[in-house]
């Protein structure tokens, strides 16, 4: 009996054949997280109970949708791996949030520049603001404010098995006093801090691709590009950190982002999530225009080493030249 | 079954599906599309649900997907409403993934109730949301992505061969330059360059053959070029009405055809067929329903 003769009949997800596809999805689907795996790694067990969870969660709905599919086989497996990423995607980002609340405090407690809201447990702000200055504590004037701090550098990353860190402490330190700066004398709660975190560092955060271990990238670093040797050993140095961080997906796209066609097919979707993958590799590098650094150099040297990772195929109708692909913005050229 | 998998069986039989949504589903209505209405649509390898905005008018209306399986992350800033229908315990409304789509590519009717006909109206007379400026870290946003990619193949479905009445100007549906398009005729036809020029500037338009050789050759959608030779308008409509689907699945996987082949052949046939009567204007679903009933 097919899996969706099965549904119909049934009207639940307890048939032989559902079971069966439920379980082997649920085993491709976790594999790309990383974040979620547990000390040891994944066995039946864990991965099982991880399942679980899900279920508790999300049995109405995934239910519902895939009776409601009907009977094309493939957009049933598809619909369910759909159903499952974007939990997984969900748990993953919990786990961020979490590790992110942690690290803010820790900085907050550690810096007398910071104050804690008498009666507000939760509730930061800057010290020795006093209620006269202009603030703002919509989300967009907060991430604005987190964005316009320059020159932080994410911390270049070889632990495949932990995630990156956002950023060095200094650094991290500089955009909370902006944040805070901008929330005023009320300050913000560590919620709301914890959330603009996550947007301002969300490449950093949400990857769920591992990043191989990179032991070989500063061996592949090539002869300075630009005239100036101490830039150009500066413009390696932070494309290799730039680098370091993107997933295996952006490092894939970074040769053909003026290119859509050719990301839908390297990554195998649509129009649409192309657009998302290359509107944030974009972001991702535009950010690197606020910084005090030759960013021409570190675009060539980041296309650079991209070329040297890429599988053959990825290569092939590549950008006619390094950076006639990305300029300043981390936008295209016409 | 192992101690585990007897857990696993008894989460995932915990839960029936509601009894109005199985109903539905094995009815398989398919009534003239209405507004308010929620349909699955299909193409193979997509299946989603939409809420039909507008009324259908020449066999195309306005839908938005509703998932009953997905929704944003709490914290995502995409525009989307939850809610609760006959059918379906929740119904996650994307009014950003919101489009015309072709009664060709609907499938089965779900539900037409008072509640669904109620968020249609109220989606009418919202304001449609653009949002030019998507965040695209967004938690939520490569879903959205991808639901308007399905949205989008919805909308691709082939369509039959249609037969047009007027000359159709190659030059507005070909690509390339003129002379790009002169060489591509000349080349994939083999007529002449005097005949390339006519169908070129539209004096002539092309047979049903060429315009199927044209579409192989220059990769463009079967059905996509209008010719000489196609299927009546009306005919084509009636055949890409949802009611004569489950008809075109059985001869496709009879046959081993495409489903648009075997729309387009079970067309040509009650073509033929009324073509050996003598009413004026046929009446293209009663034919239809006769060639079908004798179908295996």
């Amino acid at each position: 009996m097919t899996i969706a003769a099965e549904l119909a009949e049934l009207g639940h997800l307890g048939g032989p054949a559902t079971m069966a596809m439920v379980t082997t999805r649920w085993r491709s689907a976790t594999k790309q997280f990383y974040v979620l795996e547990p000390a040891g790694g994944w066995n039946d067990e864990n991965r099982l109970d991880l399942l679980h969870e899900f279920l508790c969660e999300r049995l109405e709905p995934l239910t519902d949708a895939l009776i409601a599919v009907g009977d094309d086989e493939v957009a049933l497996l598809k619909l369910t791996s759909r159903i499952m990423k974007n939990w997984l995607t969900d748990q993953a980002r919990k786990t961020d949030t979490g590790a992110i609340r942690l690290r803010l405090e820790e900085l907050l407690n550690a810096d007398p520049s910071f104050l804690r809201l008498p009666g507000h447990t939760q509730r930061w702000a800057l010290t020795g603001t006093t209620g006269a200055e202009f603030s703002r504590h919509d989300d967009e004037s907060l991430f604005a404010a987190a964005m316009a701090v320059p020159n932080v550098k994410p911390v270049r990353w070889r632990d495949g098995s932990r995630r990156a860190p956002m950023a060095s402490g200094p650094d991290l330190t500089r955009v909370l006093t902006a944040v805070l700066g901008c929330a005023g004398s009320a300050g913000l709660e560590i919620g709301m801090l914890s959330r603009v975190f996550q947007r301002r560092f969300a490449v950093t955060v949400t990857s769920h691709v591992p990043l191989d271990s990179d032991d070989t990238l500063a061996d592949r670093l090539a002869a300075p590009f630009a005239t100036d040797p101490a830039q150009a050993a500066e413009a390696s140095t932070r494309a290799a950190e730039v680098y370091a961080q993107l997933s295996d997906r952006e490092r894939r796209i970074l040769l053909h982002l003026d290119d859509r066609p050719r990301v839908e097919e390297i990554l195998n979707v649509g129009r649409s999530v192309a657009y998302t993958h290359i509107a944030r590799v974009r972001m991702t590098l535009a950010a690197l225009a606020g910084e005090d650094l030759d960013v021409e150099a570190v675009a060539a040297e980041l296309l650079r080493l991209a070329e040297s990772d890429a599988a053959p195929d990825d290569m092939q109708d590549a950008t006619s030249g390094r950076s006639a692909t990305i300029n300043t913005e981390g936008a295209q050229r016409p | 079954m192992s101690p585990s998998d007897d857990r696993l069986h008894a989460v995932l039989s915990g839960y029936q599906a509601p009894a109005a949504l199985r109903q539905a589903l094995a009815a398989a209505n398919r009534p003239e599309i209405r507004a308010g209405q929620i349909w699955r649509a299909r193409v193979e390898g997509t299946s989603v649900t939409v809420l039909i905005v507008t009324d259908f008018n020449a066999g195309a209306g306005e839908v938005v997907v509703a998932t009953p399986g997905e929704a944003p992350p709490a914290d995502s800033a995409i525009e989307h409403r939850r809610v609760a229908t006959d059918a379906f315990r929740t119904l996650t409304l994307w009014s950003t993934v919101r489009g015309t789509l072709h009664h060709r590519a609907l499938d089965v009717m779900i539900e037409n109730s008072a509640t669904s006909t109620g968020l249609a109206q109220e989606l009418r007379s919202s304001p449609r949301v653009v949002t030019l400026d998507e965040d695209p870290f967004d938690p939520g946003a490569e879903l959205l992505a991808e639901l308007r990619d399905d949205l989008a193949l919805l909308q691709a479905a082939p369509a039959v061969p249609v037969r047009t009445a007027d000359p159709v100007r190659l030059a507005m549906m070909l690509p390339g330059t003129a002379r790009q398009q002169l060489e591509q005729l000349i080349e994939h036809l083999g007529v002449s360059q005097n005949e390339a020029m006519e169908l070129h500037r539209g004096r002539r338009t092309v047979t049903a053959e060429q315009a199927r050789a044209l579409e192989t050759a220059i990769g463009l959608e079967l059905g996509s070029l209008p010719s000489s030779g196609g299927i009546d308008p009306d005919l084509a409509l009636e055949i890409e009405h949802p009611r004569w689907r489950d008809a075109a699945r059985r001869r496709a996987a009879r046959t081993g055809q495409a489903e648009v082949t075997a729309r387009t052949s079970l067309a040509a046939e009650a073509y033929a067929l009324a073509a050996r009567e003598s009413t004026k204007v046929p009446d293209w679903q009663q034919r239809i329903a006769l060639l079908v009933a004798g179908e295996p």
